[in-house]
């Protein structure tokens, strides 16, 4: 079968599997995003592989994953630069000291713990190609990502946008954002530098510190003009958005050249775009629908053919998937809800807040792709690590309802309807 | 908050977990892990010793890289490329590598050489990552008359592909 065909079949069937399962899960009130996940999972050899291998041989040959690999990748780089684009630096400014803190220690707490749990896990679920160091910085920076797109439409999804929990839950989300990726750019130096990659670290360190440079005194203001010609004819032209894609690209490009990730670039770019309100949700609407429908997908599809639950086999696997996902739910919930009841939050308030940001969406996945990429987890590690950003993403919507019942939110909102409109969301 | 409550609560919070992480990078340095054997592997091996058997077939089906092992920790899945696909399982200890089918054929005794995952290694790993190499013996099951044979693999690239 020729390899185009095959493609538009992987597509077609991706899509529908993934539409099908999402309305499943919307209808038990998750995000959609959760269904699209555990459609990927399920394509792959975990479900699909092993109910249907001869299927799934025809389906998805190993020789064809290198196009679905490709054009997924090029929608998660657009989507990095969405949810760089979406993050708001005033949201910070609203609760100052209480975020600052919060989002500190929802880092940090898991990060800690993730790292300890290195120590256990090195010896046997890793190998010499990986220093110690780059292990545990990653385990540690895998468990303390939130997922600020899936946690958005959380908030938005049960009106919480406008409350207090809900702003101060989306300003440590940002926080930990734009923090978990400076992390995980210096573990991916510090991992590619021990494999002894091509790209010397003097000229990633030094190329990167110029490059910010030009993104923040250069490009930046190049950007700041799409914004003005925005705010005066109210739309962009069709060539204003290929330059802006084009920008994208040359960014995702460069700190790919420098020997980071192409993913590094297009979140950067997103984030020294202008923030003003109308302007972000013009360019969101342009990109999003293709990015969100037709590529996402493809890309959670691509990540279920690569996890398989059937790697963990056996008592012991179980039980240290079972520790990474105890680990990863004490250290980012129990880390922000003690730090929200340590800056004075109730502790309905802190609990609430610890749920939210205890997702993890496909943020973790992205970041969980990386580290498979560059080697510093292994296959099975890797398995279990989405099998807990499944659980913490599916969990915090019960959660939630639990902690803070509908009712009881309508309550403490009723009267503040002004406060309740969102800066703008993502799909 | 207070200014001050805050300064404390963010010493305690943040600045003592900080300490902690350096200590378990400093306590992690001594750990070690298994030898790392995951990628793609050329062999190379004298299989003229089967010539004239079905086995000798077999092997001639499989084509170069040889085999791409995944790895996770001691334990590994080697697959070779040969069609139709066929995957071992095996382990590595120290510098001791051993792979084979995972449930074995009730076949024995009898000469089955229909299928690729009757094949078994036992090897050596040497050399230095990430030019690493493997020596040693591969034989196969359910063959009464194939006398292992030596073989000496090199490792092609260091991770398997399907990743960026």
């Amino acid at each position: 079968m020729p390899n185009l065909v095959t493609l538009v079949l992987q597509i077609t069937v991706i899509i529908a599997a993934s539409r099908l399962v999402a309305v499943l899960f919307q209808r038990m009130h998750q995000p959609k995003v959760i269904g699209e996940m555990f459609a990927g999972i399920a394509l792959g050899p975990s479900l699909l592989g092993w109910v249907a291998p001869h299927l799934s041989a025809t389906l998805f040959p190993a020789s064809s994953l290198g196009f679905l690999n490709a054009l997924s990748q090029v929608g998660v780089v657009i989507y990095m630069f969405l949810v760089g684009l979406a993050l708001n630096p005033k949201e910070l400014r609203k609760h100052g000291h209480t975020a600052v803190l919060t989002s500190h220690v929802s880092i940090i707490a898991p990060f800690v713990l993730g790292a300890s749990l290195a120590l256990f896990l090195y010896p046997r679920l890793s190998d010499d190609s990986v220093g110690f160091t780059g292990f545990a910085l990653f385990m540690g920076a895998a468990m303390s990502i939130t997922a600020f797109p899936v946690l958005a439409r959380i908030l938005t999804d049960r009106d919480m946008l406008g409350t207090k929990l809900g702003s101060l839950a989306i300003a440590c989300a940002a926080v930990d954002d734009v923090t978990g990726w400076c992390i995980l750019a210096y573990i991916v130096l510090v991992v590619r530098a021990y494999q002894g990659h091509a790209t010397p670290f003097w000229v990633t360190v030094g190329g990167l510190g110029a490059f910010l440079l030009l993104m923040l005194y250069g490009v930046k203001r190049l950007l700041r003009g799409f914004e003005t010609s925005f705010s005066r004819q109210g739309k962009l032209s069709e060539n204003k958005l290929a330059l802006l894609t084009v920008v994208v690209m040359a960014s995702a490009l460069t700190t790919e050249r420098l020997g980071l990730h192409l993913l590094f670039g297009s979140f950067l770019a997103g984030v020294i775009m202008p923030k003003d309100r109308k302007f972000v949700r013009y360019v969101l609407d342009r990109f999003e629908t293709v990015t969100v429908v037709l590529l996402l997908p493809l890309y959670f599809a691509f990540t279920g053919l690569r996890t398989s639950v059937r790697l963990i086999k056996g008592d012991e696997m179980w039980l240290f998937c079972g520790a990474i996902i105890l680990i990863a739910i004490v250290g980012k919930l129990g880390g922000s809800m003690t730090a929200a009841r340590a800056s004075g939050g109730r502790w309905r308030e802190s609990a609430g807040l610890g749920i939210l940001m205890n997702t993890r969406g496909l943020m973790e996945l992205v970041i969980l792709n990386i580290g498979l990429d560059i080697g510093v987890i292994s296959p099975t590690l890797f398995s279990m690590m989405v099998l807990m950003a499944l659980v913490t993403t599916f969990m915090t919507t019960p959660l939630l309802e639990w902690v803070y019942p509908l009712r009881l939110l309508r309550r403490e909102t009723a009267g503040a309807e002004s406060a309740a409109e969102p800066e703008y969301e993502m799909a | 908050m207070t200014r001050r409550k805050m300064i404390v609560a963010y010493a305690c919070l943040v600045g003592l977990p900080l300490l902690g992480l350096l200590g378990i990078l400093h306590a992690g340095q001594r750990l070690k892990a298994p030898v790392s054997v995951a990628g793609a592997w050329n062999l190379k091996a004298d299989f003229n010793a089967w010539a004239g058997k079905p086995c000798g077939e077999l092997l001639s089906k499989i084509k170069q890289p040889f085999f791409t092992i995944s790895q996770s920790g001691n334990g590994l899945m080697v697959a070779l490329n040969s069609a139709p696909a066929a995957t071992l399982t095996g382990s590595v200890k120290g510098t001791s590598l051993i792979a084979g089918a995972d449930a074995p054929q009730s076949s024995a005794g009898a000469d089955n050489c229909s299928s690729p995952d009757k094949i078994h290694l036992a090897a050596t790993v040497e050399g230095q990552a990430p030019s690493r190499a493997l020596t040693g013996l591969l034989s196969l099951n359910a063959c009464a008359g194939c006398a292992p044979i030596a073989f000496h693999a090199v490792r092609q690239s260091a991770r398997p592909e399907g990743g960026r």
